[in-house]
């Protein structure tokens, strides 16, 4: 048995304090296997959660036999099962991601979507669930199903680690493949700036697995300089998906700008919660153990 | 048309200058790459329809006024209609003639007419190749700068920067005459003539030029100077008595104000003579010449310097608001009674001349005689020198040399009555008329024919009030009708007289009393042989002779007037003799020449070439003044009304190619401010860029 190597998104000292938490998600799911997660099925061997009036043709290991001879009346006994997560990440890899990159102190939304992304693999894998990656550009770049395994944890993060950023104007294309790549409700997690050209068609795709029962997280990247303009007279600004340049002093702009990009936000917000998604904020000024903290604490609820 | 064009180009270059500057200015951008700039060329649309509205308007709106600056410093002169010469490059020649008359220095708005004049003359002056130039300064006499048209361009200029207006009238033909020889002496094949007329084209300077005397083929091009309307003008135009000044006589002193306005004015005159001041007050009509008067009454006899001096007056040409004047206060008049009659023979005609003409002078009166008889054998200047009025009655046939000298004594201004009784008087005033030319008689005198001898005639007055029978009132044809004469000359009207020349006619048509001026002296000629009529014996005999004697006095006067700047010829009046003893002197001191004195046949000649500056001239001997003359400016130039560009081509163009550039026309004070005009929109423009950027901020 060779040594798992970690990346180096894969900082465990940092996640030491984050060791006790464990991801958990609002519905049930389904899963493989029996785990730490409600499942959608109510079988006997999970916890006793109710009684229910016996029907014809049910399964008559579940009757209460005790019940039945102390008042007459039939009842199944119910219990709740419990099975493991099946967790996709799927990481926007479009240029936009690559914003901030030079700023050293803080780095890019993708660097930030990396560690993340690493860490909450790790966290899952080490929860017994299941955790897959997809890099989403035009087209569905890669695409690991999620497993379990130590082994399979090393390979989802060194996905992670290898992930490049490639301009991308839609990636609408890119979730439909995922959703018919993937054959099983759980959990998707997408991480993106959503500076897309086709935001509505990427939530008509979610809505597909929100369809399906699935449990959608979005986790919206915003970088603070993104927010609003730099300080400054004259500025030649260079987009990151091959749009060209743009020529403007941004003080003639700043409040127009400001407007258009919290319109973009709110829209991006209204329409993750129209679908039924957990919607995340998530500021890269902020440090990703941060983030992670608080997003584990808010899904323990 | 721009004062300074060159200003145009200036302009434009500095148009140019807000882009340039935004551009120079622009600040250099950093490249930073952004995820976000989907919303930055968002926000840039957005914000371009605004901005961009707001960078035109202001970018417009600034250029503009820039342009509107250079504008208003190169100073438009549209409309202006410039006679532009259709081939610059050709071979010409050009006069400019540059009025420098005295209505030339009046002045609107500060600036004077003249000033305007020589702008407009300097611009004709300009160098080009194939141009001959020379420039004439008219006013009473024209002076050229060169014999003919030369190309020393800056000599032209500088004789022109040195010109001033004159005091002196403008002689419009001379100047043209001297024009005409410079054209004609530079006229060759395929050389373009041109005359430049700048002038403020006084309407009765102009009214009169003739322009035929130019060669045909000559552009000429009348550059008015004058107002569109006529500026005010007030002036002092005559100062004279109305009678001859005496010792202890009162007289009144006549003052003409010219009022050149459109409106009536109340006008003071202030007159000095000597240490005597008057003041005179009256309501002048506009644009007339009102006369004012006050009474005066000599105490001393002799030459009085004086001036008149229009007060509390504010018009556009001062120096005409003071006239110089000098008056002869003379003792009473003495006469000269020419006549073969004895004075011992009684009745006789002359023996009631001489009682009409000096009562007091019996015998037996003591003090100077008035009137003393000269033989007409006797006839010299010596016995004609103490007399003011000489009076001619029965003396025969006179000689050809006593003709010339009365003839001599007439144009020197003495006053001269001949009773003409006979066919030897008809001869006489015959001769002496044609021995002073410019002395006109409206009738001829003839000897009466036998037929008509012996013929009763009696007496008409024509023209009532405007002769010397006006004083006799109403009562004239009660007094006319009991007058008879027979055998008086016969006459006959002479060509171009007319009736009012002959003030009193007899029955059969023959002139009783014709008035004939001279430069200088008069001649009354009486048809009648008083001892052939019962006019001594009439009431009405006396009071006529004094009349008449008194007009003849009147209009004798040693003093005369100058006009500046016209030349002098004067002939001294035949008391003065001995030229050598004379001595010219001017009140105020003048540098300019003041001419010669020479002895002639019948008396003395002042000659200069041209008179000075408004003044007196004294003659004296031995520091006594024994003649005077004012200098004045002439009356003509006071009025400042001008000609219309319509008569110009119309009447006077005399067949040339003649175009009239009016100022007020053309508009040209208004083209001199049009550059308010730019000024206002430059500082509009620099408003409106505030309040765009004031409106788009908000």
């Amino acid at each position: 048995m060779t040594a798992l190597v970690p990346t180096r998104f894969l900082d465990l000292r940092a996640l030491a304090n984050l060791e006790h938490m464990r991801f958990a998600t609002r519905q049930r799911i389904e899963g493989a296997y029996s785990g730490r997660h409600r499942s959608r099925q109510q079988g006997g061997a999970g916890e006793f959660v109710d009684f229910r009036e016996y029907s014809a043709g049910e399964d008559l290991r579940r009757l209460d036999w005790k019940v039945l001879a102390r008042t007459g009346k039939s009842y199944l006994r119910l219990f709740q099962d419990e099975t493991n997560l099946y967790c996709t990440l799927a990481i926007d890899s479009s240029g936009s991601m690559d914003f901030g990159k030079t700023n050293k102190q803080r780095g890019s939304k993708l660097e930030f979507a990396q560690y993340l992304a690493t860490a909450l693999s790790h966290i899952i894998g080490r929860g017994q669930d299941q955790v897959g990656i997809a890099v989403i550009r035009e087209t569905l770049d890669t695409f690991l199903p999620p497993q379990g395994g130590r082994n399979h944890a090393q390979s989802v993060q060194e996905i992670l680690e290898g992930i490049r950023t490639q301009p991308t104007q839609n990636m609408s294309a890119a979730l439909r493949e995922l959703f018919q790549r993937t054959t099983r409700r759980g959990v998707l997690i997408f991480l993106s700036d959503f500076l897309m050209e086709d935001v509505e068609e990427v939530f008509a795709a979610l809505r597909l697995f929100r369809h399906r029962q699935s449990e959608v997280i979005v986790l919206h990247l915003i970088d603070p300089d993104e927010e609003r303009l730099p300080e400054g007279a004259a500025f030649r600004f260079e987009g990151l998906e091959e749009e060209g340049t743009v020529d403007c002093s941004p003080a003639e702009i700043r409040a127009i700008y400001e407007q258009r990009f919290d319109a973009h936000t709110a829209s991006v917000r209204t329409l993750a919660l129209a679908e039924g998604c957990d919607y995340r904020r998530v500021s890269t000024g902020i440090s990703y153990l941060q983030v992670l903290g608080e997003f584990l604490v808010a899904r323990t609820g | 048309m721009f004062l300074h064009p060159w200003m145009i180009g200036l302009g434009l270059l500095a148009a140019a200058l807000p882009v340039a500057i935004h551009w120079l200015t622009r600040p250099r951008p950093m490249r930073i790459p952004l995820s976000t700039i989907r919303f930055v060329q968002e926000a840039i649309a957005q914000r371009r329809a605004r901005h961009w509205l707001r960078d035109f308007v202001i970018l417009a709106l600034r250029t503009l006024a820039i342009l509107l600056l250079a504008g208003a410093i190169a100073r438009p002169l549209w409309n202006r209609e410039y006679v532009t010469p259709q081939d610059d490059s050709a071979d010409a020649v050009r006069v400019v003639l540059l009025d420098s008359s005295h209505s030339m220095a009046s002045e609107t708005k500060g600036v004077t007419a003249f000033e305007r004049g020589r702008s407009l003359a300097g611009a004709e002056l300009e160098f080009r190749s194939g141009l001959r130039s020379n420039l004439i300064l008219a006013a009473a006499q024209p002076t050229s700068v060169f014999a003919v048209p030369s190309s020393n361009f800056a000599s032209l200029r500088d004789a022109l920067a040195d010109a001033k207006a004159l005091p002196q009238r403008l002689n419009v033909q001379p100047a043209l005459n001297q024009a005409a020889v410079m054209l004609t002496t530079g006229s060759k094949p395929n050389v373009r003539l041109e005359l430049v007329i700048v002038s403020d084209f006084q309407r009765a300077n102009w009214a009169s030029a003739d322009f035929s005397v130019l060669p045909k083929e000559t552009v000429i091009r009348l550059s008015s100077v004058s107002e569109a309307a006529t500026p005010s003008n007030f002036s002092i135009n005559r100062v004279a008595p109305a009678t001859r000044l005496e010792v202890g006589q009162e007289t009144r002193l006549e003052v003409d104000v010219g009022n050149y306005s459109a409106a009536a004015a109340n006008l003071r005159v202030q007159v000095r003579l000597a240490e005597s001041i008057y003041e005179l007050q009256g309501s002048c009509p506009a644009n007339s010449v009102t006369t004012l008067s006050t009474l005066i009454l000599p105490a001393i006899a002799g030459w009085q310097v004086g001036e008149a001096r229009l007060l509390e007056v504010n018009d556009s040409l001062p120096a005409d608001n003071v006239r110089p004047c000098i008056l002869e206060i003379s003792q009473p008049p003495s006469f000269a009674l020419v006549t073969r009659q004895s004075e011992n023979l009684r009745p006789s005609s002359s023996y009631y001349i001489e009682r009409a003409l000096s009562p007091g002078d019996s015998g037996e009166a003591a003090g100077p005689k008035r009137l003393f008889r000269v033989e007409p054998e006797n006839l010299d200047l010596a016995s004609l020198a103490a007399a003011d009025l000489i009076i001619l009655d029965h003396v025969g046939r006179l000689s050809a040399d006593k003709v010339t000298l009365l003839a001599s004594l007439l144009k020197r201004g003495k006053g001269m009555l001949i009773m003409a009784s006979d066919g030897a008087d008809a001869v006489n005033i015959k001769q002496i008329l044609a021995a002073t030319p410019g002395m006109r008689l409206p009738v001829e005198f003839q000897p009466q024919s036998a037929a008509q001898r012996g013929q009763k005639l009696t007496l008409s007055v024509q023209q009532r009030g405007q002769n010397i029978f006006e004083l006799f009132g109403d009562s004239l044809p009660a007094l006319l009708g009991p007058l008879q004469f027979s055998d008086a000359l016969q006459t006959q009207r002479t060509s171009g007289a007319l009736d009012e020349d002959i003030l009193a006619a007899y029955s059969d048509g023959s002139a009783f009393l014709v008035l004939a001026g001279a430069d200088t002296g008069s001649l009354a000629i009486v048809n009648a042989d008083l001892e052939r009529s019962n006019l001594p014996t009439s009431p009405l005999f006396v009071p006529l002779v004094g009349e008449l004697t008194r007009q003849l006095l009147t209009q004798k006067s040693d003093a005369v007037e100058l006009s500046c700047g016209e030349s002098i010829s004067v002939s001294l009046p035949g008391d003065i003799e001995n030229a050598g003893e004379l001595a010219i002197s001017t009140v105020p001191e003048s540098a300019e020449p003041l001419g010669d004195l020479t002895q002639e046949a019948f008396g003395i000649q002042w000659r200069a070439k041209s008179s000075g500056r408004p003044g007196v001239y004294e003659l004296k001997r031995a520091g006594q003044t024994v003649f005077g003359a004012a200098t004045t400016i002439p009356a003509v130039e006071s009025d400042l009304r001008t000609i219309g560009a319509d008569v110009f081509e119309g009447r006077l163009a005399g067949g040339r190619d003649l175009h009239f550039e009016a100022y007020s026309a053309g508009s040209r004070e208004k083209q001199d401010r049009l550059w308010i005009w730019p000024a206002l929109l430059c500082l509009a423009c620099v408003l409106g860029e505030f309040a765009a950027l004031k409106f788009f901020r908000t």
